[in-house]
């Protein structure tokens, strides 16, 4: 992660820079990984309330609803009302949604093309073999 | 905004100006860059866009207490670290101490595809949020030009370059945005972006010229704001760039009334009382025409007045230098000991010509002469094309007359008698005063002959005055008599008679 220095006055050492991703938690939110029960985290970051973020919203549920709410835990983060986790995890366009969990994959646009979504962020091998 | 530095530039627009500290940079722009507003750095690639951007982010930092945000996209901000710290400029510890954010837009492997539409609200929102941290004034982004290989859609990064030049302005802070060029000339970026943020386009520029790389900048536009037009040539040297401006001289330096003695009374008297104190004295001759005998007469003058002087010679070895004036009775080797004194000789092939302006330059600065004698200076034609040539002096000059110097330049005429160098050609307008030494033939007999044919700001004599060169130096006799073209072989010089007239 390339922050030199943090929102909230923390500062951190260049070395830090380095670990790029790696930021476990922020502002209390759990972005760690896939827990036993095998449901894979997701991340969605939206800048306001635009058409864009909509579309993004909407297409993600369809996501979720497609392969199993019991499968994938997808949380919301609009970066216009908290810009230091943009900052935090390097978030420069917008949406994005981010699959937290190994292999950490990113998918940037409105998500409308769901297939590519599943297969970009390798969601649907898992379910495959169940 | 409270930007430190500001001074208002003009009463009709009101334009506020941000000094970034850089060598030269003020002066081209005529005060630095608009506050508040953005201007576009562009250049070929190489051509010194990102070392320009993070040395205004240093100086922000280190020399006007100004916060800055740096934003890269082509390199990570380890890299950008590291790129800098060589020249001394520790972004690492700015870092640190909370006054300098670096935004990494660089790629992002983890990035694995697109699926729809998007735009860079992200990097927006972090720009803004990193801004209100610090209290930054100054953000970089290099280079926007970048923004068009990490994404496909031409359309949605030119709209996304406004979104953020808006983004800038909103925020009152003085941006700086680099991008690539493909040619030196033509259009100015290479994905047509300037008209977004074309308050102030910055162009730099560098080619090959006779196996040297030469360096130019240009403000090729400042909307409502007045800066000079031309080509400068830079260098980047340990500390950063050093911009030379040409039309320095332009400006309407102090000119002194003080005269200075030429270290001959006859001269001086011929000068109408001696020479100016900040004045560029041109001394033309051909070889052996007695110019190093003025110019020892000159520094000796200085030395015997405490004025430290600063001899540099292109032509001949410190050691025959110091040994030409023995022979006329004059002791450098003790002014040098004194620190009166400072002898250097240098071949002109050493160096480029910015190279060895840079290093008088450095030379003058640490030694903060009185007086300064160049050995010749026609001697730099050997390295340098009529235009590089020019620059030299143009530049010399200007720096020279900034710290009140008397400089005493010469200049090798390719003839025995009369004649015109290449360097009388190109310099003759920039000097105060010119002296002319010839060969004369009276009477089927080669005498030498002394004459003043320009004198800026001063009455001079206009007649050619006999002189001798003996052990105790330099003597000026009577003027000659009935000698009509005693210059002989310069038709020349009836066409600069209106020079002799010339008192402005």
């Amino acid at each position: 992660m390339h922050r030199t220095h943090t929102g909230d006055g923390r500062s951190r050492s260049p070395d830090d820079l380095s670990h790029r991703g790696e930021e476990s938690s922020q502002r209390g939110e759990d972005h760690s990984h896939q827990g036993d029960d095998g449901v894979v985290q997701l991340t969605l970051y939206v800048a306001g309330d635009t058409e864009l973020s909509r579309a993004a919203i909407r297409n993600v549920r369809g996501i979720v609803d497609r392969l199993g709410r019991d499968r994938v835990l997808v949380k919301r983060v609009d970066i216009l009302q908290h810009p230091e986790v943009a900052w935090k995890r390097r978030i420069v366009a917008t949406p994005i949604l981010i699959r937290e969990s190994n292999p950490v994959r990113k998918i940037l646009g409105d998500l409308s093309d769901g297939d590519r979504v599943v297969d970009a962020l390798q969601l649907n091998e898992r379910w495959k073999d169940d | 905004m409270d930007f430190d530095k500001l001074q208002p530039l003009n009463s009709d627009y009101q334009l506020q100006r941000l000094a970034t500290g850089v060598t030269g940079f003020e002066h081209i722009t005529r005060g630095g860059l608009i506050a508040g507003r953005t201007a576009l750095v562009a250049g070929t690639s190489g051509s010194g866009k990102t070392i320009l951007s993070c040395e205004i982010v240093h100086r922000s930092i280190t020399q006007f207490d100004r916060t800055a945000v740096f934003i890269t996209f082509e390199e990570s901000p380890s890299d950008v670290i590291r790129n800098v710290i060589s020249m001394g400029w520790d972004f690492e510890q700015y870092v640190r101490d909370e006054k300098l954010i670096i935004l990494d837009a660089s790629i992002d492997r983890e990035v694995v595809a697109a699926a729809g539409p998007y735009d860079l609200s992200g990097i927006i929102a972090q720009i803004e949020h990193a801004v209100k941290t610090i209290d930054a004034k100054v953000v970089v982004l290099d280079s926007i030009g970048a923004l068009f290989h990490l994404h496909d859609n031409p359309g949605l990064v030119r709209r996304e370059i406004h979104r953020i030049a808006d983004a800038l302005r909103r925020l009152g802070v003085t941006g700086l945005l680099t991008a690539e060029r493909t040619g030196e000339y033509g259009s100015v970026s290479r994905f047509n972006i300037e008209e977004f943020v074309s308050d102030a386009v910055i162009i730099l520029r560098h080619d090959l010229n006779q196996e040297r790389v030469r360096r130019t900048i240009q403000i090729y536009k400042m909307r409502g704001a007045d800066h000079y037009e031309n080509e400068f040539p830079f260098l980047i040297t340990g500390e950063g760039l050093r911009i030379q401006a040409l039309s320095e001289s332009e400006l309407s330096h102090d000119s002194s009334t003080d005269r200075i003695s030429s270290g001959n009374a006859t001269l001086d008297e011929m000068a109408g009382g001696g020479l100016f104190r900040d004045s560029i004295v041109l001394v033309s001759g051909p070889t052996g025409g007695g110019k190093t005998l003025m110019c020892a007469t000159f520094a000796a003058e200085g030395c015997r007045n405490q004025q430290r002087t600063l001899l540099l010679g292109f032509e001949e070895s410190r050691q025959q230098l110091i040994r030409n004036a023995e022979s006329w009775g004059i002791d450098f080797g003790k002014w040098e000991d004194q620190g009166l004194l400072k002898i250097q000789s240098r071949y002109p092939e050493s160096l480029g010509p910015d190279g060895h302006l840079a290093r008088i330059k450095e030379l003058i600065t640490e030694f903060e002469p009185t007086r300064l004698v160049i050995d010749s200076v026609s001697a730099m034609e050997r390295i340098a094309d009529i235009r590089g040539f020019r620059e030299f002096v143009i530049g010399l000059t200007s720096f020279v007359k900034e710290r009140q110097i008397c400089a005493l330049l010469t200049c090798t005429t390719p003839q025995l008698s009369g004649g015109e160098s290449i360097t009388e050609a190109h310099i003759s307008t920039i000097t105060d005063a010119i002296v002319l030494l010839r060969y004369i033939e009276v009477a089927g007999a080669l005498s030498r002959g002394i004459l003043i044919i320009k004198m800026r700001g001063s009455q001079h004599q206009k007649d050619v005055r006999e002189f001798r060169i003996s052990d105790s130096g330099l003597h000026i006799g009577d003027s000659f008599e009935g000698v009509p073209n005693v210059l002989m072989g310069i038709p020349s010089i009836g066409a600069r008679s209106s020079m002799h007239q010339e008192t402005s």
